[in-house]
């Protein structure tokens, strides 16, 4: 129907589902992550918070530029890590050119929040089809006997909470639509949850699978999904990568619509990107993944995760500067 | 043209006219007395009646013994105290005194006097009401619109029996000055939607309005949007369904189709058969034609991705058959396909375009030259023709996305054949961003069908039987979850 | 925009050559690899294979060798059986499983066999039959081991054996110890059955006094392996009266028992008793003495 202040939840679920998807190791054993769940979704959602918190009362344009920074950085990144993929499936077939390209070309149309919201509706349900199409055509590869059983160690555990607590944009982005929702705990509870029981879900479903290899396989959910055969057609794991395509497409236009109410911060009435911004847009994201070509892109993601933490403890300074400036004031 | 107000004697006024109309032939008057006061009949033969204007007014005022006090008192006689059937407001001025003889309406001059009165003695050559020609229904009434305004509200006030339905007349900014009729329920209508299309809709300014359609670009939100901002019907029956809906129906003088705003995509899937089928029937039918759909949009596409990029996802056997076909042909799959659909176009152009005593000609020759001769001269290859020409059937099962179908279809074709799954996968986001973009009037275009709700069931992907139909009509609103 | 010119950005499939399967054998220290191909111009297209095999030092070697040997680019994507040499053991079949990851990009669930150990004169005769051979050997005897099961434990790895003169042996190919070729319904069957590679038994046993044709599945419980079988045919094929139950219930039990202390000796558990005495007991206990318990259901 009509909404004046769509939600932006569906595509912020899509955005760190797809970061599962499209890992290229798996991280930890299922075992381990299901312990290090209890206590990193809490740890995630609170984090997010009170970034949401500390950015209401300490945002400046240092930090906002900062922000704006950080998301061409991963979007960038996140590109180059599709592009990664694409060449170790497609050996030769696909540029790097191309790969952004077709990715980028969508967002014009997912420049108003709108589409951004139905589109993620929509692919979220993809996903999920599309992942329980997956398990079916999968399901008599899943052998309980693959399952190690051997005692996990403290090193286990902290991989599994290392590879959780990644810190995306997509925790912090709530604090920069206040008017979508108020500061509830909850949003960003169930997005930590549902990221990580998911992440939790797959490695167990590959350990099913994989058993003793799962550390070893690259790409293991689409090398999974090679196996799906349930109907007369052979393999059907490109059309999942149509799917990852959009998700991180979706993702992207989530990231410059951020961008956009970060660098003006005067329009936020605006519900939508404008036209004559993408020139600068896509010449500056092809420009930032041709000049990061050639990073490792797994070292690359976890800088990316490490500047993130900083940047949160960052604003929660800044947050927390402000507030007692504020008190003080009042008190005087 | 001659502006201002309606003065002067009654040989000042004709004489105004005759330099207006002087030299057109359907112009007419008559010069005649009432009461002993000099007046005139003024008229365009071709659509007004001098029978019925004698029959309504002349016979009348003859009879009537009323001494009227003068070219004043005549013309209010005539607009307040008289039986005759005469438009209740004077004309005043010479725009509504050519807009008014233009409609048809025949004017009756005073001399002495700045007002005119007008009657509707309007006979125009018609089309009777005549069957729908471009949707097909097997049940349900079988009226359609025609090019009369005045008729196309009628046939509508007809089906929706209701004092709620309000039908505003205007006339566009048009040279020609074409009137349309904004039809409502004023109980059902959000009144924002409706206040947002009323002031839109007299904004519009065009040289020319010949169609409903034509509005259709200024309504849109994102003039980059393939996908239209409200549907058409001919149907009173369609119409008056989109009514109940809390839509708008805007119906425009001589167009025989009605145009609703907002239209969302679920539409161009459901027909009135739908509902007088049963349930799980109509259900199966609408899921073929989103099947349909699909099939007509990326069907062709898929086809050449899968030959050209990931073969793996084609059944051994049948990808022997398609080397072995390609083989045999000079063109690379994206080209052929291209070229195919493109001819499969041109085809249905000219069958469509061509004088109906030689379409058949045209469709035969074609239908020969592609089905035949090119496959058998090694040009185009059999698996690429059978995709194309089942793509072309598959776009005619929902008839009235044909225009997106056939744009999205070369789109992906191009997109497939050159970049393989990433193109297919651009195209794809592109097409459904398109969709969930175009929020016609800032409804979501892709209601009900998502976000996934209990109405996605209820009568979007499928429909749910009448009983439950019928609990709560579905009407548009706001939705803020 | 030359991409546009050209019409295509792929390739097309005349240009593919289409590899089946990928076939290893190694003879006087070298390696041969054999390339089953899909014969694209053949009339009855199902059937139709062609080959293309090089020899190299090493597998990889060998495979490149093939590789460009043809006259179009290889193309992996319906690559369904692979076999490893008939001397193979364990360092050698995850040397050739990863070749093939690395490589062909193969679908996880590729169907592994190891070659008989009559030794192949020349691919370019046998190397399409043997494909074929492997093939129907999968469907009729339904075993099946995937790719990815050569890595799925890391101390022990089974692989069925395709064996010329009919049903299959099962290759055990330990880490830690000398590869063990079971042959015959008592031993390659039962243990295909406890690897979980198949759940059908069929064939002769007792010295070839009896055949049976049975479905089985497997339960561990308290240190007993229980095998339960169903719709059990039993025959004896000498015209003996003899109790034919008992009979196979002592051979499978022989059998286990023979296996079962090969494996322990070589460290490996291809079995995954202890994963069952895990799920009993926890990790990390030693399963006490097993023993195999035959069910007729």
């Amino acid at each position: 129907m009509k909404r004046d202040r769509p939600s932006l939840f569906a595509a912020l679920t899509v955005g760190v589902l797809v970061n599962v998807l499209l890992r290229s190791q798996s991280g930890y054993w299922p075992r381990a992550g299901a312990a290090a769940a209890l206590v990193c979704v809490p740890l995630l959602a609170a984090v997010g918070w009170l970034f949401a918190r500390a950015w209401d009362l300490g945002e400046n344009p240092l930090l906002r530029c900062l922000f704006a920074a950080l998301l061409v950085y991963t979007s960038a990144l996140e590109l180059l890590r599709f592009w990664h993929l694409a060449r170790r499936l497609y050996p030769g077939a696909v540029s790097l050119a191309g790969v952004c390209l077709m990715t980028l070309l969508p967002v014009i149309y997912l420049r108003r929040v709108s589409a951004i919201s139905q589109t993620a509706h929509v692919v979220l349900c993809l996903l999920g089809l599309a992942t329980a199409f997956m398990l079916l055509t999968v399901l008599p590869r899943l052998h309980i006997t693959n399952l190690q059983v051997v005692a996990l160690t403290g090193r286990d555990y902290a991989a599994a909470c290392r590879e959780q607590l990644t810190m995306y944009p997509e925790y912090l982005l709530p604090a920069l639509w206040p008017e979508r929702g108020n500061r509830s705990f909850r949003p960003l509870y169930k997005l930590a949850a549902m990221a990580i029981w998911f992440d939790v879900g797959v490695h167990f479903m590959l350990e099913l699978f994989y058993g003793a290899a799962l550390p070893l396989r690259v790409d293991p959910i689409h090398a999974a999904a090679r196996c799906g055969a349930l109907s007369v057609f052979n393999r059907l794991e490109s059309l999942q990568l149509i799917l990852w395509v959009m998700a991180i497409t979706l993702k992207l236009a989530l990231y410059l619509y951020a961008m956009r109410r970060l660098l003006k911060p005067e329009g936020k009435k605006d519900t939508a990107v404008s036209l004559g911004s993408f020139p600068l847009y896509f010449s500056g994201i092809l420009l930032l993944c041709a000049f990061l070509r050639k990073v490792d892109i797994d070292i690359a993601m976890q800088a990316r995760s490490a500047v993130t933490w900083g940047f949160v403890a960052l604003a929660g300074i800044g947050g927390a500067a402000a507030w007692l400036c504020r008190s003080v004031k009042r008190c005087c | 043209m001659k502006t201002g107000k309606l003065g002067g004697s009654l040989q000042q006024k004709l004489q105004v006219l005759q330099r207006i109309f002087g030299t057109s032939g359907d112009f007419y008057t008559k010069e005649l007395a009432v009461a002993g006061i000099p007046c005139a009949i003024v008229m365009f033969t071709g659509i007004s009646s001098p029978e019925k204007l004698c029959h309504l007014a002349l016979d009348m005022l003859d009879r009537d013994p009323v001494l009227f006090g003068g070219s004043q008192g005549l013309c209010d006689y005539l607009l307040t105290q008289s039986r005759i059937p005469a438009e209740p407001n004077p004309i005043e001025d010479w725009t509504t005194l050519v807009e008014m003889l233009s409609n048809g309406m025949s004017v009756l001059l005073i001399d002495g006097c700045d007002q005119a009165v007008a009657f509707s003695t309007q006979e125009m050559p018609q089309r009777s009401v005549g069957t729908p020609s471009g949707e097909g229904n097997m049940r349900g009434s079988q009226e359609a619109f025609t090019e009369l305004l005045r008729n196309n509200i009628s046939l509508l006030r007809r089906q929706f029996r209701s004092g709620t339905l309000v039908a505003e007349i205007a006339t566009a900014r048009t040279r020609a000055k074409t009137e349309y009729c904004l039809c409502y329920d004023s109980a059902l209508a959000p009144q924002q939607l409706v206040e947002t299309l009323r002031e839109r809709l007299a904004q519009i300014e065009l040289p020319v309005l010949l169609d409903s359609a034509y509005f259709a670009s200024f309504l849109k939100q994102d003039k980059m949007n393939l996908f239209p901002a409200t549907a058409y019907t001919e149907r009173p029956a369609t119409a008056c369904a989109r009514l109940c809906e809390g839509k708008a129906v805007v119906l425009v003088s001589g167009c025989p189709y009605a145009m609703v705003v907002p239209s969302f995509f679920a539409e161009h899937f459901e027909c009135l058969d739908d509902y007088a089928s049963g349930a799980v029937f109509a259900g199966l039918i609408r899921l073929l034609k989103y099947v349909a759909f699909l099939l007509a949009v990326f069907g062709p596409g898929l086809y050449v991705m899968a030959v050209s990029f990931a073969p793996e996802v084609i059944p051994f056997r049948l990808l022997t058959k398609l080397a072995q076909a390609e083989v045999s042909t000079p063109l690379p799959p994206m080209l052929e396909m291209l070229g195919v659909t493109l001819l499969l176009e041109i085809v249905r152009e000219a069958g469509l375009r061509a004088p109906q005593s030689i379409s058949h000609t045209v469709s035969l020759v074609g239908a020969l030259i592609i089905g035949e001769t090119a496959v058998s001269a090694g040009i185009i290859s059999v698996p690429v023709l059978t995709m194309a020409a089942a793509a072309t059937i598959a776009t005619l099962a929902v008839p009235s996305l044909y225009e997106q179908s056939i744009l999205f279809r070369f789109a992906v074709i191009l997109l497939s054949g050159l970049f393989g799954v990433m193109g297919l996968a651009c195209a794809a986001l592109v097409i459904l961003a398109m969709a969930c973009g175009s929020e016609p009037f800032g409804y979501d275009y892709l209601y009900p069908l998502m976000p996934l709700s209990r109405a996605t069931w209820r009568d979007g992907f499928v429909r749910n039987i009448w009983s439950a139909l019928a609990s709560s009509g579905e009407v548009i609103g706001s939705d803020e979850t | 925009m030359s991409l546009l010119l050209s019409g295509c950005g792929g390739q097309a499939l005349s240009q593919r050559e289409i590899v089946r399967g990928v076939l290893f054998d190694r003879q006087n220290g070298d390696y041969s690899v054999c390339l089953v191909l899909a014969d694209q111009n053949a009339e009855e297209t199902a059937q139709a294979n062609k080959v293309a095999c090089a020899l190299g030092d090493t597998p990889a070697q060998a495979l490149q060798n093939a590789e460009q040997s043809l006259p179009g680019s290889v193309y992996y994507g319906l690559l369904d059986l692979a076999a490893l040499p008939a001397d193979v053991d364990w360092q050698m079949a995850r040397e050739l499983g990863m070749l093939l990851y690395e490589n062909a990009q193969p679908a996880p669930e590729l169907s592994v066999f190891v070659l008989d150990t009559r030794p192949v004169n020349s691919w370019a005769r046998e190397g399409a039959q043997l494909y074929q051979g492997m093939k129907s050997l999968e469907d009729t005897a339904r075993v099946h081991c995937g790719l990815q099961q050569l890595f799925a434990q890391e101390d022990v790895c089974a692989v069925p054996g395709y064996a010329a003169e009919g049903g299959y042996d099962l290759v055990l190919l330990p880490r830690d110890g000398p590869s063990v070729r079971c042959r015959g319904l008592e031993e390659a069957q039962l243990a295909a059955v406890l690897c979980g590679q198949t759940t059908h038994l069929q064939g002769t046993y007792a010295d070839g006094s009896a055949s049976c044709r049975a479905r089985a599945n497997v339960t561990v419980q308290n240190g007993t392996v229980q095998l339960h079988l169903r719709e059990v045919e039993l025959r004896s094929l000498y015209g003996g009266e003899g109790d034919l139950e008992a009979l196979l219930c002592q051979s499978l039990q022989r059998a286990f028992g023979a296996l079962n202390y090969r494996m322990q000796a070589a460290g490996a558990d291809p079995f995954h008793l202890r994963f069952w005495q895990a799920c009993s007991y926890g990790p990390g206990t030693v399963p006490e003495r097993i023993t195999l318990e035959v069910t007729f259901e």
